[in-house]
């Protein structure tokens, strides 16, 4: 009589969990990609949303009729605090944009300054000529005068 | 970074070991004993100054290593997760590497929002939170336009702040950035029913927790081989450390802005509105066609958050923009071995081609 082959069992429970990993991740693609439970789970999250903001809403008219700052109160300061900020990088902006402009104007200033001295020294070289040509000229007719005389 | 506690039940454990479907199952217990009670590496650790702040907003800047003025790099990640993930530790940061490589790097930490900041819809997030931050990096580098860098959806937000105001930017780097939804993979097939206005409220924030089994849907097994590799890398301290750090930024989520998780959702994943081009605003329609500045689009082959059909999209509106699709995943492309060795490399070179000489100051 043949004996019948015993199974391993060390081995059996292997191949049953990678099977197991195996259909777990099929059925995860599957559950995933049904509309059902797409659907199912957007409402889930809506429900929530909508039980927590309803939480919410109690929790402040608790809070109000203690006469205490709902936490819509303490937002609302927070948000005040934001908005100066905002307000404020806006002037930064806007001294920065200046900055720049000064920037560039102090720079065409500059150029303009640096032109003025050249014409400057220019008109003056050419001023300088002309007073020596001007006392060449009256030299020489004071002694054209002289010659005459 | 302190070990493991020791495990109360690791003389019973390991009484399975020897059967094999049970010493996977104990493996995963094992898992979640050093998941849970292993302390979480420090992360965000190359030095930095913050040059601006607005909100929650911080633009925190690392000087370039170097003699030469390179212009900004602006690096924008996403923003339901921590900006520590282009600095997650020493070797494996993306700050470090560009800083290394003479690029003045300036980061745009969106910070963690809170209740008052929950009516910031995305034309504050663009126009008021990050042309703000561009601008004063450019102003802090002495340099009339920088060079942007988007991650995951810092990158879809980079992008749509080049369409609408490019003047102070050189060049625009986006790297595993979602543009066409349609083909955003399972996220958008858990968001494209979603009855936004009922489900989230443009005056509050959507909080961690319900983003957080979003998340987990995106991968469900991924949940339980997690602690799998947990538990195979807690052999090799340093292996266990490099786990536990990726964890600790995992787990880190943030909560969003509700009005712009609301108008998000529906511009982007349910509507296509950039692809389409339907998305406006403040009145502007956010054409990303009109982009002529020099573009580099980065993908990854295994990303199942931004697919690189829905990155690489972006190609049909801007013919001009050079693609790269690199051999990694979405997280590993910045803090896995790829990033030393291939993408930072990619980056600096493409951030020197675009800018090739120093401009002078503005």
């Amino acid at each position: 009589m043949s004996q019948a082959q015993q199974p391993d069992f060390t081995k059996l429970s292997g191949q049953m969990y990678e099977l197991w990993e195996k259909s777990s991740s099929a059925w995860w693609d599957e559950v995933l990609e049904s509309p059902a439970f797409l659907k199912s789970m957007g409402e889930n999250l809506a429900n929530n949303a909508e039980a927590r903001s309803a939480y919410q809403a109690k929790v402040n008219q608790g809070l109000e009729q203690l006469h205490l700052p709902t936490r819509e109160d303490l937002l609302r300061i927070a948000r005040i605090a934001s908005l100066l900020e905002d307000r404020q990088l806006k002037l930064e902006d806007e001294i920065l944009g200046l900055r720049d402009q000064l920037a560039r104007s102090e720079k065409d200033a500059l150029l303009a300054r640096i032109q003025t001295a050249e014409t400057r020294l220019e008109l003056e070289a050419r001023l300088a000529q002309m007073e020596s040509k001007i006392d060449q000229l009256l030299n020489r007719s004071v002694s054209a005068t002289v010659e005459q005389d | 970074m302190s070990g493991p506690a020791p495990d109360p039940l690791k003389a019973f454990g390991q009484s399975w070991l020897p059967i094999d479907g049970l010493s996977q199952i104990e493996r995963v217990r094992r898992g979640v004993h050093i998941h849970s009670t292993t302390a979480r590496p420090p992360v965000g650790q190359t030095p930095f100054q913050v040059v601006h702040q607005q909100d929650k907003l911080q633009l925190k800047f690392y000087p370039a290593q170097g003699e030469e003025r390179r212009p900004p790099v602006v690096l924008v990640p996403s923003m339901i997760n921590r900006a520590y993930i282009l600095d997650l530790e020493p070797g494996r940061s993306l700050v470090q590497a560009l800083s290394e490589l003479g690029h003045p790097v300036y980061l745009v930490d969106w910070g963690i929002p809170q209740a008052e900041d929950a009516q910031e819809d995305v034309a504050y997030v663009l126009l008021e939170l990050l042309q703000r931050s561009i601008d004063r990096a450019c102003r802090h580098a002495g340099h009339p336009k920088a060079l942007l860098m988007g991650y995951c959806m810092g990158g879809t937000l980079a992008a749509m702040l080049t369409a609408l105001r490019p003047q102070r930017i050189a060049g625009l780097c986006v790297l595993n950035a979602p543009f066409d939804f349609e083909k955003a993979g399972r996220f958008r097939e858990l968001v494209a029913h979603l009855d936004v206005q009922r489900s989230i409220s443009s005056d509050g924030l959507v909080p961690v927790e319900v983003m957080k089994p979003a998340f987990k849907l995106l991968d469900p097994m991924g949940n339980w081989s997690k602690f799998l590799a947990i538990e195979e890398a807690s052999h090799d301290p340093e292996r266990l450390r490099r786990v536990m750090i990726r964890e600790r930024w995992l787990e880190d989520n943030v909560p969003l802005p509700g009005a712009f998780a609301q108008e998000f959702i529906e511009q982007a994943y349910q509507n296509n509105g950039l692809m389409r081009g339907t998305w406006q605003i403040r009145g502007e329609s956010i054409d990303l066609s009109s982009i002529e500045l020099p573009v580099l689009v980065c993908s990854s082959e295994r990303d199942f958050i931004a697919p690189a059909p829905s990155v690489e999209a972006i190609e049909s509106l801007i013919p001009h923009a050079r693609i790269e699709r690199l051999k990694t995943g979405h997280i590993g492309v910045v803090v896995g071995g790829f990033g030393p060795k291939v993408f930072y490399p990619l980056l600096d070179q493409w951030f020197r081609e675009t800018c090739p000489s120093p401009e002078p100051r503005p």
